[in-house]
């Protein structure tokens, strides 16, 4: 049953109720559905009147699911509608049929945002090199552009396909960013991604532990010039297990890179510590 | 008591805002009321001279947020828990955590104190998800104490758990 009121008879463009615009449809398309309908004054739209909406954007737009008919592939795919995840034409674009470049964000032909890529990893989704010493000013520089280009407010109007790609692809690029403009965190990724969970990891280091906990009950008590000094010789050892963490890491040495990223993660919990207590 | 756990809670600003906002029922969708006594009214602080025979010390540490735990355990002739005490720092529910694992093993045997599991403490702290680990940095930190006693006394019988890694001795 279709309840269909235009206010101005004209009109090609629909809106639903959120406000987002649907395609411009054919009006007279519209009228040869089976329904009696007047056009009085206000506009409403049922939740039925959506899905058929939507069901003929859907057949208007994806022309690619009639041609693979055509081409004999068994299974009709469409990565908008998601009915289909094993489809194997998903290396190309969803809309224009085009093959797509791998780490592809756009499709080259029609520019149009692509499903996320789930197989990439934090380093490769920021586009820099997979090292513990990378940039820091190329990670934040490639952050930015990054989320310039997939931002999700940039893609309100382009059709509910690109911007529910646009927030995922967003949200990991907000993810992979925190982890790994973190040098703690960083170390922990890379650990894992070698294979190494340090979620559950429980350490039995007693100098180790004796030593942050003595720091910890200082820092509770100290003055400030104390405090002041702790937080430079803090830095110095940083600095160093930093180049002794990066040069592990090189050499794939993940039994000395997990030491140095558990006093890795210490000396920054200090840090943060300190700079609690003294600002 | 809303006040000082803003000021002392581990959690970002925004929590802080939300907690000094919306007064003091809020608390309880952040924490357990166990766990803020336990913060507020932390039993069994302290620590004990590592250098006496019965004394075991135990201390352990996570990984996934550089925390430290530190259990002193007294045990008696007979293999019995005098005292215990504890030294965190960390969360509130690692607090809370090694606060109620020194109340637990007080008084127990050696045995029973090696029985005291994760589960326990989180069930009865009802520690969310995301803070299991703190009750599991506690059970091994009880352990880790218990053994260390055992070294200095190992003429002692009694049973150690089979998975606890002892503490790597000094290269």
């Amino acid at each position: 049953m279709l309840n269909l009121f235009l206010s101005n008879p004209t009109a090609n463009h629909l809106i639903n109720f959120q406000g987002t615009l649907l395609q411009s449809i054919d009006l007279n398309k519209v009228r040869n559905l089976k329904t009696n309908f007047q056009p009085p004054s206000s506009l409403i739209l049922t939740k039925c009147f959506l899905n058929c909406i939507k069901k003929d954007h859907h057949s208007l737009h994806h022309k690619h699911k009639l041609q693979n008919k055509n081409k004999g592939v068994n299974e009709p795919c469409c990565v908008s509608c998601e009915k289909r995840k094993d489809c194997k034409k998903k290396e190309c674009c969803w809309h224009c049929d085009q093959e797509l470049e791998s780490n592809f964000l756009f499709c080259s032909g029609c520019k149009k945002l692509q499903p996320p890529n789930e197989k990439s990893d934090y380093f490769e989704l920021l586009g820099v090199e997979k090292r513990f010493d990378l940039d820091i000013n190329k990670l934040n520089d490639s952050f930015k552009n990054l989320q310039k280009q997939v931002h999700p407010d940039k893609f309100h109007f382009h059709g509910g396909a690109e911007h529910r790609f646009s927030k995922k692809i967003s949200t990991n690029i907000n993810r992979a960013y925190k982890t790994l403009k973190k040098d703690n965190l960083r170390a922990k990724y890379m650990l894992e991604l070698n294979g190494i969970s340090s979620e559950q990891k429980i350490i039995h280091d007693p100098e180790l532990l004796m030593d942050a906990l003595e720091k910890r009950q200082l820092i509770e008590t100290a003055e400030s010039p104390v405090l002041e000094k702790m937080q430079k010789e803090n830095e110095k050892e940083k600095t160093e297990i930093k180049r002794k963490l990066a040069k592990a890491f090189l050499e794939k040495n993940l039994s000395e890179a997990e030491n140095y990223t558990i006093k890795l993660q210490y000396l920054v919990k200090l840090e943060e510590q300190l700079n609690d207590k003294l600002f | 008591m809303l006040n000082s756990l803003i000021k002392h809670s581990n959690s970002s600003l925004w929590v802080k805002q939300t907690l000094s906002w919306n007064g003091l029922n809020q608390i309880k969708r952040f924490y357990d009321q166990k766990v803020v006594d336990h913060f507020e009214n932390p039993r069994n602080v302290g620590a004990l001279d590592k250098k006496k025979q019965s004394v075991g010390s135990g201390i352990v540490g996570a990984l996934a947020c550089g925390d430290v735990m530190r259990l002193d355990v007294d045990i008696d002739d007979e293999g019995v828990i005098k005292q215990a005490v504890f030294k965190t720092f960390g969360c509130g529910s690692a607090i809370a955590s090694s606060s109620l694992a020194t109340e637990l093993i007080k008084g127990k045997s050696v045995d029973e104190a090696m029985g005291v599991t994760n589960t326990e403490i989180a069930n009865e702290l009802s520690l969310p998800p995301v803070k299991l680990h703190c009750s599991m940095l506690a059970q091994d930190a009880i352990r880790a104490a218990i053994c260390n006693w055992k070294e200095k006394n190992p003429n002692h019988v009694c049973v150690c758990g089979p998975e606890i890694a002892m503490s790597p001795k000094k290269k």
